[in-house]
């Protein structure tokens, strides 16, 4: 099937539309931010978190939206880009509108090894989950490659293959809490959630985000090549192949990230890539910027709707994305509908 | 629909006949097996015993012949649903769990459950899976006219369906943490804990679904014909579709008020049936319900022996091993389309 939302034609007055999008995107992600810094069990006026934020005077606000508030929404923004460009990374690789790290299992898989390794070795630290993390996300993704490579396989097929083979690893994943015992620490962590975060969490995140985020932008107009044809793409040929690697390897280290530190968060990375490119156009790299910070701005945005939802009690992030990105897959199903 | 058609050398009846006997037997086989694992380990001959009222009939009566029973029954229901709802949607990857029909169910469930006052609470369970399963199926077949799709879009469209019941159930775990002990059974998917009361009503329940399984089955060959066939024949396919679909919805309604959302089992029975007895209806039914109730048991087992001393909710195991069948599938379609 070709995708007509991936063929890219360069349109040069996408080009001030997408600043515009920009700013307004950055603008909800601060608002809701600031939003967040307030929310909580204590509720903070504006004013005082504000003042709390800039002037660290010792008080208990200040430390609460220092130690606790903060790293939150810093890591929330965070697994946000990193999932938002995973999304379009994923998409632009497979030519498929339903692929995400979720659709495909490749957050199930980083969440599966996640799980054996915490199990295995109860005290791994925090560092030590990054790893399985990625061999996990591999795993999976290398399987994905193997079943696409498989006959005609529509990418309505694949889309379902993959969500069955996440279905298969959550269930996994269940047993082996079950037969352990575990259940109870990392049931909410599963849920996708940023409740327990702390700075060193976001330390983790950070470089990975940053390196990860920064390479998929600079090879940014090399990817445009992925959403070609397979005739131009082979008369390419090593060159594809090349970047198809590259986006490969961003996909695993961006999503098996961000499943380390907030579980597997779905849906983010499959309706943000296609927002975005309803806003602000084909363009790769403004794709690829735009949906960092529209993964950013969603998730902050979720999360804080998850604080207020059911408040004084939370709600994990992932629910909240759940809610939404249900429909939306619903409707990307339908727009994309095969014969 | 895939016509998995047998060697024609064999005499069909004859073969469905002896495939059913071996699955028949195979199931008391399992079931007798299954009765005698547990806590206190029984033999065989102290498992047949008990069941006649030796010595260990009140364990046998009370704890492990209710959880074999319900086992039996409701992998017999969901196969069987998955079979009407192949049929009607005429499509091979149907099946209550893969079109969202569960999960709307266990979703219903626990609506009632929390949202009902406290006198229906006898009824909430029932009346919310009912619901709950009616208005998944609603909304795929409402969703899936619209979409005017193929096989593999209705399967996508009862996939959101069912991520967003989960997602609907998640959300009132964490927000009435209160009334949701119950509820947690439906995620995974158990028979843990059945006794004489989950056999009676579900028994029940079975018996008054008997009459339309029975009608809408015995049409089944005639509707994988195509409409204008069935027209030509006086039927409304319409109608026919309505009933399959109805009747596949009450029966899932009552596996999972019982046991939960068991992933994949009403996907996998159809389809081992039709490879050993063929399509024809009148053979595919009972052994369908066999393998149903085969797959349902042999899920409990494995999922009692595979952890000691804790168990797996047999929706996981079935989960992990009837997921993989679904890639399967999917490529076999896709090989023999390409």
């Amino acid at each position: 099937m070709t995708v007509p939302l991936l063929t890219s034609p360069p349109i040069q007055r996408d080009a001030r539309r997408s600043i515009v999008v920009g700013v307004v995107l950055l603008a909800l992600m601060a608002a809701a931010a600031i939003a967040s810094l307030m929310v909580g069990a204590a509720g903070l006026s504006l004013e005082r978190s504000l003042t709390a934020l800039f002037f660290r005077d010792g008080s208990v606000d200040s430390a609460l939206i220092h130690d606790v508030r903060l790293p939150r929404v810093i890591l929330t923004i965070l697994v946000g880009a990193n999932l938002g460009v995973a999304g379009v990374l994923i998409q632009t690789l497979t030519r498929n509108p339903l692929a995400s790290p979720q659709t495909f299992g490749i957050n199930a898989g980083a969440a599966l090894a996640i799980v054996i390794c915490v199990v295995s070795f109860p005290g791994v630290a925090l560092w030590g989950m990054v790893l399985p993390a990625f061999v996990g996300a591999a795993g999976v993704g290398f399987l994905m490659w193997v079943l696409s490579l498989s006959g005609a396989i529509t990418p309505m097929k694949l889309a379902l293959a993959g969500i069955s083979i996440q279905l298969v690893l959550a269930a996994l994943v269940q047993g082996i809490l079950i037969a352990n015992n575990a259940a109870q620490d990392i049931v909410f962590w599963l849920a996708g959630s940023v409740t327990s975060a702390q700075w060193p969490k976001v330390w983790v995140i950070l470089p990975f985000t940053l390196l990860g985020i920064s390479t998929a932008i600079a090879a940014g107009h090399h990817f445009g090549l992925l959403a070609l044809d397979d005739s131009t793409g082979r008369s390419l040929g090593q060159n594809a192949r090349r970047v198809g690697g590259l986006a490969s390897i961003l996909i695993v280290v961006l999503a098996g990230s961000a499943v380390a530190v907030a579980g597997p968060v779905g849906f983010v990375g499959l309706m943000v890539p296609h927002i975005i490119r309803r806003l602000a156009g084909e363009d790769q790299r403004t794709l690829l910027i735009l949906s960092a910070l529209g993964g950013a701005a969603l998730l902050v945005a979720a999360d804080l709707a998850g604080k207020l939802v059911g408040y004084p009690s939370e709600l994990p992030v992932g629910i909240v994305t759940a809610l939404i990105g249900a429909p939306a897959f619903l409707i990307i199903t339908w727009k994309h509908r095969t014969r | 629909m895939t016509a998995l058609s047998v060697p024609t050398t064999v005499h069909p009846l004859l073969r469905a006949t002896s495939v059913c006997l071996l699955l028949l037997a195979l199931t008391i086989f399992l079931a007798l097996l299954s009765m005698s694992l547990g806590a206190v380990p029984l033999s065989l001959s102290q498992v047949v015993d008990g069941l006649f009222g030796g010595a260990d009939a009140f364990i046998i009566n009370q704890y492990r012949l209710p959880r074999v029973v319900i086992s039996l029954m409701s992998g017999a229901a969901l196969a069987v649903a998955g079979l009407l709802l192949q049929g009607a949607l005429r499509n091979p990857l149907a099946s209550p769990d893969v079109v969202g029909i569960t999960k709307g169910a266990g979703l219903g469930a626990m609506l009632a459950v929390i949202f009902l006052p406290p006198i229906w609470q006898v009824w909430a369970i029932p009346v919310g899976v009912v619901g709950g399963a009616g208005l998944a199926a609603g909304l795929l077949l409402l969703i899936g006219r619209g979409l005017g799709g193929g096989v593999t879009t209705l399967a996508l469209v009862g996939v959101a369906i069912g991520a967003l019941a989960q997602a609907a159930m998640q959300y009132l775990m964490v927000r009435f943490p209160g009334g949701i002990d119950q509820s947690m059974v439906w995620l995974a998917g158990s028979v843990y804990g059945s006794n004489a009361g989950d056999i009676r009503a579900l028994s029940i329940w079975l018996l008054a679904c008997l009459p339309a399984v029975l009608i809408v089955s015995s049409m089944l060959d005639l509707s994988a014909f195509g409409d204008d066939s069935l027209t030509s024949l006086g039927i409304s396919p319409g109608l026919l579709r309505a009933g399959m679909i109805v009747t596949a919805v009450a029966l899932t309604a009552g596996a999972v008020a019982s046991v939960g959302s068991i992933g994949f089992l009403g996907l996998l029975a159809p389809h081992i049936a039709r490879l050993m007895v063929g399509s024809r209806a009148v053979h595919l039914l009972p052994a369908t319900a066999l393998v149903g109730s085969l797959a349902m048991l042999l899920a409990d087992l494995l999922g009692r022996l595979v952890a000691l001393p804790n168990e797996i909710p047999a929706g996981i195991v079935a989960s992990v091993i009837g997921g993989p069948y679904l890639l399967f599938l999917l490529l076999w379609e896709a090989r023999r389309r390409g």
